[in-house]
């Protein structure tokens, strides 16, 4: 891989958000990522791409600490995941929960404030409040009172990017945020990471509709069990790469 | 238990508390183990735990037979409360145990633990039970109420002990509410966020067992997951929160164990656990029709308004 100019320059001065050295990740002895190095950029919305078992949910998980990793280095802002646990957000797949569950739209999004709040504590009406400015952020303030099972799907999508919001968290991961939601919620959600970036933070996507990585992007990471390619989506999203990527013949 | 009691004269004084000392204790007694379970039970099933529960349950049998043995061998009466509980709590965290390393260490997947490890246990248990009926001991008669449940003969400090498991239990879920919701609700998030995922299961996981221990005696250990599970189904119907819900749930697990231990007191040879659970089943079923959140009536009234509109 041919190293990034932009970050040899700026590397010395400044820690990587996401920084995988050497990381392997096995399930059953069977490597789903291998050999992955990998320092992300400071800023910007990147996204994970490659085919399906590619390992792009699984290296999320493994730099989460939700899988173990088999080899290799993970660091997080230069800190071990247990030390960084407050600098990262993370959104599941939507359909990694039970929406017939009891609870409201302001009820999920409280549950960014958790580890704020404490333990023993209950939710307070200030707590809701802050929940409310974060739900309004993704232009769902009239649900807050809604079941989450009443909501259609992108707006389910938005109430959990209103929960990772509510974290103010430094770094976002979201595994395929922008699967199967409407146009309002697309719009909504790419609002919401640019003004994140414009912030300093990094938002990381797992996505898998390579039509809308220019668009949305500014970073890509080809993925296919190792890195292919990782740089600013005008040099890294070119035709060759993402054919290697997916494994097939490279045309013209 | 007082003189027979009959009509539905004297089942209103039951209710009202008027039917003697004894029967007031009962009552009261299941009303509080009735709190408990439905309070916890909001989270064992938010979790889907029930099955679980259900297995821990039956895997008490061997322990309360164990206990019984035990106590003999001390030249106590077989039927001391102290080491049947004990008993019964140990083989129910054996089970417990059993099931999480069959379904982690072994191809098998949950369900199927959770199946082998009760029908095994119960085996166990029936086959003790079997042996204990040729001992030449007395008081082994009195061993089948574990299996259904009686609240006659309940004593004054039975019944205080279950109020104060009922606060302790409540306390619990009170001071955990936050975590315990959230883990139910989105397990990977809790933790990827660092929340301590396996004690907040393993307190879930206690506070059933607890449940379970203290309950045997009045609703049996074949009936008693019935207690954990159908109040919270019920309180579902009522509320989309899940702090209205575990009120509820806790309402309506009293509510069915005092009706159902105030059946039994008035017609003494009906088994206490049985009646209990159909009381509480009673409940659920009112509640899915009537309940507000998509009970059969309203979502029927609802579904007409929105083609009136339409």
């Amino acid at each position: 891989m041919r190293p990034d100019k932009e970050q040899l320059s700026s590397g010395a001065m400044t820690i990587p958000p996401l920084s995988v050295k050497g990381l392997t990740v096995a399930y059953d002895g069977r490597p789903a990522i291998e050999n992955v190095n990998w320092d992300a950029p400071l800023t910007g919305l990147l996204a994970i791409v490659g085919p399906n078992g590619a390992g792009k949910s699984t290296l999320l998980k493994a730099i989460l600490g939700l899988v173990p990793a088999a080899e290799g280095e993970i660091r997080i802002h230069g800190k071990p995941i247990e030390d960084a646990r407050g600098d990262l957000a993370y959104v599941p797949q939507r359909s990694s929960v039970d929406w017939d569950f009891p609870a409201t739209a302001l009820d999920v999004v409280a549950m960014g404030l958790y580890r704020r709040i404490g333990w023993m504590k209950p939710v307070s009406r200030a707590n809701r409040e802050q929940a409310r400015v974060h739900l309004d952020r993704v232009g769902l303030s009239e649900f807050a009172n809604r079941q989450i099972g009443a909501l259609s799907g992108g707006q389910q999508q938005r109430v959990f990017v209103a929960r990772a919001l509510a974290q103010k968290a430094k770094t976002y991961l979201l595994d395929e945020p922008f699967a199967g939601v409407d146009a309002t919620t697309e719009k909504v959600m790419i609002e919401v990471f640019r003004s994140l970036r414009d912030a300093g933070s990094l938002v990381v996507c797992v996505h898998h509709d390579l039509s809308s990585v220019p668009e949305i992007f500014d970073h890509v990471l080809l993925l296919n069990r190792r890195v292919i390619a990782s740089a600013p989506v005008k040099t890294a999203f070119t035709p060759a790469n993402v054919a290697r990527t997916y494994g097939l013949p490279v045309a013209g | 238990m007082p003189e027979a009691l009959s009509a539905s004269q004297d089942f209103i004084s039951v209710l009202l508390l008027q039917a003697g000392y004894n029967t007031v204790v009962v009552m009261l007694g299941a009303a509080a183990l009735g709190i408990a379970a439905g309070t916890v039970g909001v989270f064992a099933m938010l979790r889907r735990r029930a099955l679980v529960a259900d297995a821990v349950a039956h895997a008490t049998l061997p322990g309360v037979a164990i206990g019984f043995l035990v106590a003999v061998s001390f030249g106590l009466p077989g039927r001391s409360l102290p080491f049947l509980l004990t008993g019964a709590a140990a083989t129910a965290v054996l089970a417990a145990i059993s099931i999480q390393l069959v379904s982690t260490r072994t191809r098998l997947t949950e369900d199927a633990a959770i199946a082998s490890v009760l029908a095994t246990f119960f085996a166990v248990g029936i086959v003790l039970l079997t042996v204990i009926q040729t001992l030449k001991t007395g008081g082994q008669a009195g061993l089948d109420i574990y299996l259904l449940g009686a609240t006659a003969g309940m004593l004054r400090h039975e019944a205080i002990t279950l109020s104060v498991f009922s606060l302790i239990a409540i306390g619990f879920v009170t001071l955990l509410f936050k975590e315990l919701t959230l883990i139910a609700f989105d397990f990977e998030f809790a933790r990827a966020h660092g929340f301590p995922v396996r004690a907040l299961d393993l307190t879930v996981l206690a506070l059933v067992l607890a449940v379970v221990v203290t309950g045997i005696r009045v609703v049996g250990l074949v009936l008693i997951v019935a207690l954990i599970v159908i109040p919270p189904a019920a309180a579902r119907f009522w509320s989309n929160h899940a702090g209205r819900m575990t009120v509820i749930s806790g309402a309506f697990g009293a509510m069915s164990a005092y009706f159902g231990a105030a059946i039994s007191a008035v017609y003494p040879d009906t088994p206490t656990g049985a009646v209990i659970v159909l009381v509480a089943f009673s409940v659920l079923l009112l509640s899915a029709v009537l309940g507000p959140a998509m009970g059969l009536i309203p979502r029927m009234l609802g579904a007409r308004k929105l083609r009136g509109i339409a």
